[in-house]
């Protein structure tokens, strides 16, 4: 199988894209649990609304008044009613765009070997083992800017990006690419929005709203990633220790009381260890409840004592042997575990693991795909020529790019091509901690030929680029190339050359009394000093 | 039955499932009994509160048959679909990878897809990284590709060719310095485009020949023959004899492409973004990489990799090869700035370090590996493979 086939195959393509065909019906059930209690609200309202219209008797005006009621909740309910059909439908229009792109790439494969088939037929010719048709690099295109859209999304900034979407970067690159149908931009953002109200606003309010209403999905997410957290009961252990912190204990027990106990006490078995391991954290809990009262005597003391140790010059080995010592370090160990409940990182812990349950209950990747896929042809494209040491640079600025580009800098100057992504500037640095790629075979052009300064060039393009500086024997370098001034006669015997037709050997014969210029240093050769090489 | 066909048959279902549409329907047509009601009580004619119950009450009955619909359809989907998609993209490399977390990963990036976006035109968006991230943008880049921008939109919105061929008149000579002939393309294009906006006019188109071609005959006496003599012909498409095919007719995208390629090679920079370069030739690699997880996996013996080097052979494109690369004939390990290759005296190429174990750390004479040649270290020179 072909490379180009390979590339075209919707095998492979969903590999990337599971999510894409989870979420839509994720967000459309969603819809769909709403829009069944809104029927049922409704029903009951119009139930009693007949029930008091058949009330025997009632003035005419009476019984107007509840038709004409009735006639308006209506007209309200059916335009709810209509605006959460038609996110039905944009929901379900988002999987048909997206299994037409797949359509797509299957029709770009068909072409492409119907097209490589022909060419064999006709050529007899084995078709190049890579060749990208300009189709299939802008399909691939796309989906280049959906990674990056899609690392925008993740990296919104902002504390509630989803109600920013006017300003947020990802979100625009996607309106004006006209890809939002292929992006679950409102999901993303979703996610992020409460992982930022929970580790920058400490607010647990939208995460337990979340947490209720995915408790099913959840409890599935739990069996199939094996993990014995419950991001349930984790949430209302943090808000139990806020209650402590504050020095509301009786609220906390309230809280554990209400929305902990039960993770410890239920019957169902599959989640016993999970249970157990609730249970060893709400005991850790109670016992936060007595050290909140005695923490800052406790720490007071630490201080105290570290004090005199330390004024008595340093800390020497025979102190670890000293009773009082080692009961101050026993104490400080003991009470490490509550120190970090009370710990301010514990509130990142929370929203990195409401994250991962988060990617998990729509099945999006847990780390960047962007990263990933840098990563994978960051290493892909490296050779051992790219391996040149970072200069040490302090900021990341566009300064460093437009110094790198301006000519002259030591980068051009070493002219190694400016078309590698890791060579360049934009990439570089982030590069250098990926490996190399692994080469078997030597990968050079087919006309080589060495300078007398160890160069070695393609012999055509040399002489192709030298043609197009217009450098002439005899003529002095005199870096007067801004001005269009060549037009005239004198570099007539040069282009002859190549107009008559000569090549090889023969050509070669008749350059041997031109000028050649090597591009990368700057210096002039004869053109009779230029030997050919072999190298494979 | 393949994935892709399963899905395209489970979305197909859920797409054609009309249930809510239906619910939607239904709850019209009891408004509007509930008017027809009102309508007979307000002018007093004969109503019948139980019938529009009974209206009520089929409508409550098809709601109910519908959600159970759309309940199934959305299960049946789920069931159909969930088990189809396992690959996780996280588990196919195995070496230390980007993190956001360390170093300057995020900024870097960031600013790297400042430079994809202002390639592509979008300097708000641009802008508004650059602000999110604290960075600044300095007037110079940005005004340079908005003079891109200018040219490329030119051309796509009126198919104006003037913009882009001042800046190639402008930058003539650099332009012949990268080897390109994109000022004489762009007076060809502009050529066709006279020609055939003014089909009735051909002078036009020769008047403009008799001003622009000369400076290019030198160069391009063949292709400046082959259209002034389509101007006998009565059109310039694909008929005339020897002009025929991509050679004169070249599409807008192709165009744009060509002239965006050139303009960044005058910056210096590389003629296609650098991230999706690298990106596209994640996905030519993807498979390789998935192919040899599978393997490993399967047979466990994989377990070696050489240091800081990929442990298999990914095969690349021509255009995304950038570096030439040598392998030395004699430790079949590719060259680098510290060994690099060494050129013999009968020109064939090896390493240095097989240079020095040849040559007994080059104090004895020794014969070429591919020829009868006797070389001396004296008569070797270091070289160096420049890729243009």
């Amino acid at each position: 199988m072909s490379l180009s086939d390979t590339l075209c195959s919707p095998e492979f393509y969903l590999d990337l894209k599971g999510s894409q065909f989870k979420i839509p019906v994720e967000l459309a059930k969603k819809n769909f649990k709403n829009l069944q209690k809104m029927i049922e609200k409704h029903k009951s309202g119009v139930a009693k609304h007949f029930k008091q219209l058949k009330e025997a008797d009632l003035a005419k005006q009476e019984k107007l008044r509840i038709v004409n009621k009735m006639i308006q909740s209506q007209e309200v309910f059916n335009k709810k009613l209509s605006v959460r059909v038609s996110q039905h439908n944009e929901f379900i229009e988002r999987l048909i765009c997206r299994i037409d792109r797949v359509k797509r790439l299957e029709a770009i494969g068909k072409r492409a070997r119907n097209g490589s088939d022909d060419e064999s037929e006709t050529d007899g010719k084995v078709a190049p083992v890579a060749l990208l048709s300009d189709e299939l690099v802008d399909f691939y295109k796309d989906e280049i800017n959906l990674l990056v859209i899609n690392f925008l999304l993740k990296t919104s900034k902002g504390e509630d990006p989803l109600h920013s979407l006017e300003t947020n970067p990802g979100y625009q690159l996607a309106k004006h690419l006209k890809l939002t149908k292929l992006i679950d931009y409102d999901v993303i953002l979703q996610g992020l929005s409460i992982y930022n109200k929970i580790k920058l606003n400490k607010n647990l309010k939208l995460l337990v709203a979340w947490c209720s209403e995915n408790k099913k999905s959840l409890s599935q997410n739990r069996q199939k990633s094996k993990t014995d957290t419950n991001l349930e009961f984790e949430t209302y252990f943090q808000r139990f220790i806020e209650m402590i912190k504050e020095g509301d204990l009786y609220g906390a027990l309230e809280i554990a009381n209400k929305n902990l106990v039960d993770y410890v006490d239920n019957e169902k078995e599959e989640e016993e260890v999970a249970e157990k391991s609730n249970f060893d954290k709400l005991s850790t809990g109670v016992a936060l409840l007595w050290y909140s009262m005695i923490r800052d005597s406790t720490q007071n003391m630490i201080r105290k004592s570290m004090q005199v140790t330390e004024g008595e010059e340093e800390i020497q080995a025979v102190d670890y042997y000293d009773a009082g010592y080692q009961m101050l370090d026993g104490i400080r160990e003991n009470i490490e575990p509550y120190e970090e409940l009370l710990d301010d990182r514990k509130w990142s812990k929370l929203a990195d693991f409401f994250l991962f349950n988060f990617n998990l209950l729509y099945g999006l990747d847990q780390r960047i795909p962007l990263l990933n896929m840098l990563s994978i042809g960051g290493a892909v494209l490296k050779t051992k020529t790219c391996l040149t040491p970072l200069k040490d640079t302090d900021d990341v600025s566009f300064g460093r790019i437009l110094n790198d580009i301006t000519p002259n800098s030591e980068w051009l100057k070493k002219f190694t091509t400016n078309q590698c992504p890791i060579c360049s500037p934009d990439l570089k640095e982030l590069m250098h901690i990926l490996p190399c790629s692994h080469q078997v075979k030597s990968n050079i052009y087919d006309d080589p030929v060495l300078l007398p300064n160890g160069n070695i060039y393609p012999s055509e393009k040399l002489l192709m680029i030298n043609r197009n500086m217009h450098y002439k024997k005899g003529e002095d370098e005199n870096g007067d190339t801004e001005k269009d001034d060549d037009e005239d006669g004198d570099d007539e015997a040069y282009e002859d050359l190549f107009t008559t037709g000569i090549k090889g050997d023969a050509l070669w014969k008749k350059l041997s009394k031109f000028v050649i210029k090597d591009p990368a240093t700057g210096e002039n050769f004869h053109a009779e000093q230029l030997v050919k090489v072999y190298p494979t | 039955m393949s994935r892709a066909q399963i899905l395209d048959e489970e979305i197909d279902k859920l797409s054609s499932d009309k249930a809510l549409q239906s619910i939607v329907d239904n709850s019209e047509d009891f408004l509007g009994s509930l008017r027809t009601l009102k309508e007979k009580i307000s002018n007093d004619e004969n109503y019948n509160i139980g019938a529009t119950e009974s209206a009520f009450n089929s409508w409550h009955d098809n709601t109910v048959k519908q959600e159970k619909k759309t309940h199934r359809s959305f299960r049946n989907y789920t069931a159909k679909t969930e088990k189809l998609f396992d690959f996780d993209l996280d588990s196919v490399c195995h070496y230390r990878k980007l993190d956001l977390n360390k170093d300057r990963t995020e900024e870097l990036l960031d600013r790297a897809i400042v430079m994809e976006l202002l390639r592509g035109g979008e300097f708000d968006i641009a802008n508004q990284i650059c602000e999110d991230a604290g960075m600044s943008l300095p007037g110079e880049v940005m005004d340079k590709f908005k003079e891109l921008k200018h040219i490329l939109d030119s051309i796509e919105k009126e198919y104006d060719l003037v913009p882009a061929i001042n800046w190639a008149s402008r930058n003539s000579s650099k332009l012949r310095r990268i080897g390109s002939d994109l000022e004489f393309h762009l007076h060809k294009v502009q050529f066709i485009k006279i020609y055939r906006e003014h089909k009735d006019e051909p002078f036009d188109a020769y008047v403009y020949a008799r001003k622009e071609f000369p400076r290019f005959v030198a160069k391009h006496l063949d292709t400046i023959s082959k259209l002034l003599g389509t101007l006998a012909f009565d059109r310039m498409d694909a008929k005339v004899p020897g002009v025929e095919g991509g050679g004169l007719v070249s599409s807008r995208e192709a165009l744009s492409d060509r002239i965006s390629r050139d303009y960044c090679s005058l910056m210096n920079m590389s003629s296609r973004s650098p991230l999706f370069n690298t990106l596209l030739a994640s996905y030519v690699a993807l498979p390789a990489f998935k192919k040899y997880n599978y393997i490993s996996k399967v047979s466990h013996k994989l377990n070696w990799t050489s240091y800081n080097e990929l442990p298999f052979e990914v095969g690349l494109p021509e255009t995304l090869q950038f570096h030439s690369i040598f392998i030395c004939p004699v430790s079949r390990e590719e060259t680098t700035p510290a060994n690099p290759p060494m050129v013999l005296p009968c020109r064939h190429l090896i390493s240095r370090e097989s240079l020095y174990r040849m040559s007994k750390n080059g104090i004895s004479g020794f014969k070429c590996p591919y020829c009868p040649e006797q070389c001396h270290m004296s008569d070797v020179k270091q070289a160096h493979f420049i890729n243009i």
